[in-house]
């Protein structure tokens, strides 16, 4: 598994995110990476109305694992299943609710720049353009703790973001193998910021 | 008294009678057969019906009985009370030749059979008999399978062969895989677990067979036994398993490219694999065997499987391992050979001719013996003045020379080694054994009379020392002496 790390690019007012992400694009291929292709991340909305209080289920799939879907839920559990899950919610659909409108996914290229691979995409809740979103992985390390510091240079010279992960570094533990819920994680986040909602802790595997 | 007797004495016959009746058990059985379980007697109502054995494809039809022998006949010799009659097409052993050969040094690389529906040993006779007649059919099966596959293999240079219970594909230009398939319709006496007879196993054959018995594995469960719990779905249980695993991309199209291709294609790569793995051992061997000076390690590394394995060859100065060593790993495929220079850092691939890493090879043994000694002599205070690596054009391989100085300036030494000879040193004629005379009355200058004198070559057969480095640092001892003229060997450079 890879490290990678996903972070919101600050859109310029005279700019709509489309034209941002394109000149991102060129910017990164003019640096000499190639293009591998495209990535998709959605995120699903489920609901379940029990009287005084409601049950909610987050379902995510991405297309680096493409038979793999995430279900999280309100209290942290990850439950990794496969692609055929969606079927299972459909059977559930009297009881958890898909809200389409909270539906929300991000689309765009990927690249590959050495040992790192560059995804930038546009969020869309809705056909509504929510923001830009941009995952940078390492593909040689799978311990979060020993290329951290690689990662963020890399963000800050490139992007001149600054990738907040100190907090996820400081529940790590040493040795801790990074796993792909800890993507999903990160773009559950991002998601439930541009939703408004409040984020989730997950309850996660080696932390 | 006597009429009760006789008529004890004929209940008794008539009791014989209905025990001879019901020793002749016929019975027509379905024998469902795995090498791990027992065998499973099913009765089948009518006599006449065929048996169907597993994924047989074209279904193969028989009938063989099995007797319960009746112990007053006389066969008290027999451990079993149960006794196999097979019909002729049926009795004897089945078993797979595969056989690499080069046509070129017209020698049989690896040889061998394989048989992975053998019998177990300890089994009672009558299985053992049905388990042989299970192995034919699954064999001539399986056989049967890849003649079609080599029939219908498309996409190749030189096409499959298939004649008759032979199957001939090319591994390499030279280098072809013969499948046979042998019948053996002789019937074994005696013990049949014990007597079958002994064949050559290798790492090739006991590959195949883990193959074929997988294949045939897939097969059986994929046609019978089907339980909600275990069922394939319609895709196997890796890919089953892919999703809640997260799986990548990239391994996924692995997994389906995998599984997609062929019993005849695995068979193909695993035999590559074997012969480039064979070939790479011997050109080793051939290579280091007579090298003296080196101490050579050559371990296969633990992560290993049916189509790559992985050599670790580690070059040291015998007797001297802490001073200088030289790291190869050697990735050996199906189509090529990866070879890592760890000192270099860098990766160079071989064809699967291996003449290239063979030479590569002989240039690596070649450097260590020159920078071993160039180490060495920097630890005796000697400095290194050059290094070159030249190709001589009357040796035909590369020379490796390094030029040393003594700690006093006076002394040059020139150390030059190539594959196919030892290392050779030559000393530079001192410049205070230059007599008045060798100076040309031209020269007057004195800085032309420090030059040193031509190099002589040095006879280290003269000098004591179990390895080269040892007869070096006498060598070098003794020229730091005032009287070190006298190793020197006045022979043509």
């Amino acid at each position: 598994m890879v490290v990678s790390c996903v972070f919101q690019l600050s859109n310029p007012p005279d700019k709509t995110e489309h034209q941002t992400v394109t000149s991102l694009e060129q910017r990164i291929t003019n640096l000499g990476a190639k293009k591998k292709g495209d990535f998709c991340v959605e995120c699903s909305y489920y609901s379940c109305n029990l009287g005084t209080s409601s049950k909610v289920i987050h379902v995510l799939s991405n297309s680096e694992q493409p038979v793999t879907c995430f279900i999280v839920a309100e209290s942290g559990n990850v439950l990794i299943a496969d692609n055929m899950f969606f079927m299972v919610m459909s059977k559930l659909a009297p009881t958890y609710e898909e809200k389409k409108s909270q539906k929300i996914e991000c689309r765009g290229s990927r690249f590959s720049f050495g040992d790192f691979l560059i995804k930038v995409g546009c969020v869309f809740q809705v056909s509504t353009v929510k923001g830009i979103l941009v995952e940078v992985e390492y593909q040689p390390a799978v311990v979060l703790k020993d290329c951290w510091g690689l990662l963020k240079e890399f963000v800050e010279e490139f992007f001149g973001a600054n990738p907040d992960f100190d907090a996820r570094i400081a529940h790590c533990k040493d040795g801790a193998l990074f796993h792909a819920t800890d993507i999903i994680q990160q773009y559950l986040d991002k998601f439930n910021l541009y939703r408004n909602m409040a984020p989730i802790a997950f309850k996660s595997f080696n932390k | 008294m006597s009429s009760k007797s006789s008529a004890r004495r004929s209940t008794c016959s008539l009791i014989r009678l209905e025990w001879n009746r019901l020793a002749m058990i016929r019975s027509q059985m379905v024998l469902s057969f795995s090498r791990r379980r027992k065998a499973l007697l099913l009765p089948v109502p009518s006599l006449c019906k065929g048996f169907r054995v597993g994924a047989l494809r074209p279904q193969v039809g028989g009938t063989f009985e099995v007797r319960k022998v009746d112990l007053e006949e006389g066969r008290t010799t027999r451990s079993s009370t149960l006794e196999v009659i097979l019909p002729s097409d049926l009795k004897g052993t089945a078993s797979i030749s595969a056989k690499i050969e080069c046509s070129r040094d017209l020698m049989k690389v690896l040889n061998g059979r394989c048989n992975p529906f053998r019998p177990i040993e300890k089994s009672p006779p009558w299985q053992v008999q049905l388990e042989r007649a299970q192995s034919i059919f699954q064999l001539k099966g399986l056989f049967a399978h890849l003649s079609q596959e080599a029939l219908h293999s498309e996409g190749r240079l030189v096409p499959h062969q298939v004649l008759e219970n032979r199957i001939i594909c090319q591994l390499f230009p030279h280098v072809c895989l013969v499948l046979e398939l042998h019948v053996d319709r002789n019937e074994i006496e005696g013990n049949p677990a014990v007597d079958e007879p002994a064949v050559e196993r290798n790492l090739l054959t006991y590959t195949l067979e883990a193959l074929l018995a997988h294949y045939q594995r897939k097969m059986v469960q994929g046609s019978i036994g089907l339980h909600p719990a275990t069922a394939p779905l319609l895709m196997s249980e890796r890919r089953r398993k892919a999703g809640p695993l997260c799986v990548s991309r990239e391994e996924l199209l692995d997994m389906v490219e995998n599984e997609s291709r062929s019993l005849l294609d695995q068979a193909i790569d695993i035999a590559k694999h074997m012969y480039l793995r064979k070939r790479v051992v011997t050109v080793i061997d051939e290579v280091t065997q007579h090298v003296k000076e080196l101490h050579v390690i050559c371990n296969a590394q633990s992560w290993s499987t049916a189509m790559m394995s992985t050599l670790r060859i580690m070059l040291t100065p015998n007797g001297y391992d802490a001073l200088y060593r030289n790291l190869l790993l050697v990735k050996i495929g199906t189509d090529d050979v990866e070879v890592t220079c760890k000192n270099e850092m860098k990766t160079v691939r071989f064809q699967p001719d291996l003449t290239d890493f063979a030479n590569f090879l002989k240039n690596q043994v070649n450097q260590v013996r020159v920078m071993g000694a160039s180490v060495f002599t920097r630890l005796l205070n000697w400095t290194l003045l050059s290094s070159l690596t030249t190709y001589d054009s009357h040796l035909q391989e590369q020379v490796a020379t390094v030029l040393l100085g003594s700690p006093d300036h006076k002394r040059v030494v020139s150390i030059s080694a190539c594959p196919s000879r030892e290392p050779v040193v030559f000393v530079q004629r001192w410049s205070g054994e230059e007599t008045a005379s060798s100076h040309s009355a031209l020269v007057t200058n004195l800085q032309w009379q420090l030059l040193g004198g031509q190099f002589n070559r040095c006879d280290l057969s003269a000098v004591c020392g179990r390895t080269f480095l040892h007869q070096l640092e006498l060598v070098l001892c003794g020229l730091m002496a005032e009287t070190g003229s006298e190793l020197v060997h006045n022979g043509h450079s």
